[in-house]
């Protein structure tokens, strides 16, 4: 038998009680949460109901206008409009998620995560095509290809991804920043695609898997749009580490984190290059990899990985302390000017817990 | 409370007190407002000392973990089937629950740990030391150290009083998994609590 007196003992463990008015109010919040709740499940029903009848007409044109076309389109011709045609679905239907909604190419490989507040479409090859419902602070979309994130706040734009890497980014309305590893800036508008025309062309996509259906062919990429300087409310593709992700989400967070209490911090930054590149835990992934760089002692990739962090999760609790690191980093490279505004973020955050040694 | 919204047939009528767990769930489940109050008035106290138990009663998020439980139950309430009782069902989801916020938590705590190896934090306070505890705060805190089925086990049987077979159902495992977990915990808890639980000590 278990001790009488550790028995007795158990029976006293302290507990938590909410007084009467205490309790009424919370029974007020969970109830008022609830209602919310369904609110906005019934509106989004309706809306759902109502976009599904406009898709399906849209298909329909779509569909008489192909058997009605004499020949079809040449697929070598660069298409000079925005992208408006539907395209099949890869799922079981094209998903509607809340107020977003989204097309993929026939052969779009993709996988949709998250929930309205933090929404992850983490594309492997194909196209999808992407209405997305205004966010509010804090509320986030991303479409994840590998090695580019494109994060929104609300807009309606297209992402071509082959091989896990970013072919093409165009949009129907909104505006989009592009940023692209190479630090080159641009603001893709309306009607307008990237990357612009003296890129590279891309490679012609796998036959197998390219749609022959020309209802359902991704976009094509057309000459190059004006590039706009940058403006604000940016959409950021973010590089992280191209490299084959995990199957499983938190897998190898998990791992990298074990390699990291191990001191093996190298490996560690490949695990959380991994889970970044999944999408999930793009954030964990990009946090971790940055700290395991900085101790791994890769002060240039250390450097790049806290710049990248800070490009996309700016408001990010963790946005702080990266800055603290990157600013000591930078101090103790000598470079004063280039730390004092990191450090100025991390001390007004927390003050005194970014002091200088 | 709310509005009346175009597209939600809320009900409002007042749910008799005397209904059972089962016909509240399915009057929540037609948007029932008092009915989802009654429920939450009928289990938070009992939620409240699950949570309060697995967490530690001075937990600072243990009202909104609490709000997320019935929240979630108060959502699913067209999913219970009766199949098992309603406080089960609804332990079932706060263990859930609180395994997430324990994970989430010890990733903060690893993040935590390496700021302040790195002097960016200050070492996150240490709780205080044992020998200086009531025997029952002794215990929470050693409870606290537990990996959260084991954890989830010894409380809902050891403290809560739930038989192996009622905590098998709420924790959507077998019976055996339920004993190997209470055996478990219990070996964990020896060593911090040698003098309240001898080495022969089993239930």
């Amino acid at each position: 038998m278990t001790s009488d007196r550790f028995r007795d003992k158990l029976s006293e463990l302290p507990s938590r009680e909410l007084s009467p008015a205490e309790a009424d109010e919370f029974a007020e919040q969970v109830v008022d949460a609830w209602t919310i709740s369904r609110h906005r499940r019934v509106e989004n029903q309706r809306r759902g109901g109502t976009l599904a009848a406009v898709a399906a007409v849209l298909l329909g044109v779509a569909g008489l206008t192909w058997v009605l076309a004499p020949d079809p389109p040449p697929t070598d011709v660069l298409d000079p409009a925005p992208v408006v045609r539907p395209m099949a679905p890869t799922m079981a239907g094209n998903p509607t998620l809340d107020d977003d909604r989204i097309q993929a190419s026939s052969g779009a490989r993709y996988q949709i995560t998250g929930t309205r507040s933090d929404r992850v479409v983490a594309l492997a090859s194909g196209t999808v095509l992407c209405d997305v419902d205004t966010r509010a602070p804090g509320e986030k979309f991303r479409v994840i290809v590998g090695d580019a994130m494109v994060k929104v706040t609300g807009t309606r734009f297209g992402v071509e991804a082959a091989d896990g890497v970013l072919r093409a980014v165009w949009v129907e309305h909104g505006t989009v920043e592009v940023h692209t590893g190479d630090g080159a800036l641009a603001v893709l508008r309306k009607g307008e695609r990237w990357p612009p025309a003296q890129a590279p062309e891309p490679t012609p996509a796998d036959p197998a898997s390219a749609p022959t259906d020309p209802a359902s062919a991704p976009a094509e990429v057309t000459p190059p749009a004006t590039l706009a300087p940058i403006s604000a409310e940016p959409v950021v593709v973010a590089p992280v580490v191209p490299v084959a992700p995990k199957a499983r989400v938190g897998e190898a967070l998990r791992e990298g984190l074990e390699l990291f209490d191990q001191g093996a911090f190298d490996k560690a930054a490949e695990a959380f290059a991994q889970e970044a590149a999944l999408g999930t835990l793009h954030e964990d992934g990009l946090f971790w990899r940055a700290l395991a760089l900085h101790e791994a002692g890769r002060i240039e990739d250390a450097t790049e990985a806290m710049q990248a962090f800070l490009d996309v999760y700016a408001d990010s609790a963790r946005a702080p302390d990266v800055h603290c690191l990157f600013g000591r980093l930078l101090h103790e490279q000598g470079d004063r000017e280039g730390a004092a505004p990191h450090l100025a973020i991390a001390q007004k955050a927390h003050p005194g817990r970014c002091d200088l040694p | 409370m709310s509005e009346e919204h175009p597209h939600l047939r809320l009900v409002h009528s007042k749910a008799p007190s005397g209904l059972s767990d089962g016909d509240l769930l399915a009057q929540c489940a037609e948007g029932n407002e008092e009915a989802a109050k009654a429920f939450v008035h009928r289990h938070q106290a009992s939620l409240m000392r699950f949570l309060s138990r697995m967490l530690g009663a001075h937990d600072a998020d243990l009202q909104d973990i609490a709000q997320g439980v019935l929240l979630a139950a108060l959502q699913s309430a067209h999913r219970y089937d009766g199949r098992a009782q309603a406080r089960t069902w609804l332990l079932g989801i706060a263990h859930n629950k609180v395994k997430m916020e324990i994970r989430s938590r010890t990733r903060r705590r690893r993040a935590m740990s390496l700021l302040a190896k790195l002097r960016l934090v200050e070492p996150a306070s240490r709780p205080p030391e044992a020998d200086g505890l009531q025997d029952a705060n002794r215990i929470q805190a050693a409870v606290l150290t537990l990996e959260p089925n084991h954890r989830s086990a010894f409380v809902l049987c050891e403290v809560e009083g739930h038989t192996s077979r009622e905590a098998a159902e709420i924790l959507s495992v077998p019976e055996g998994t339920v004993s190997r977990w209470r055996s478990q915990a219990r070996s964990s808890l020896r060593p911090l609590l040698a003098d309240l639980l001898p080495s022969g000590g089993e239930s």
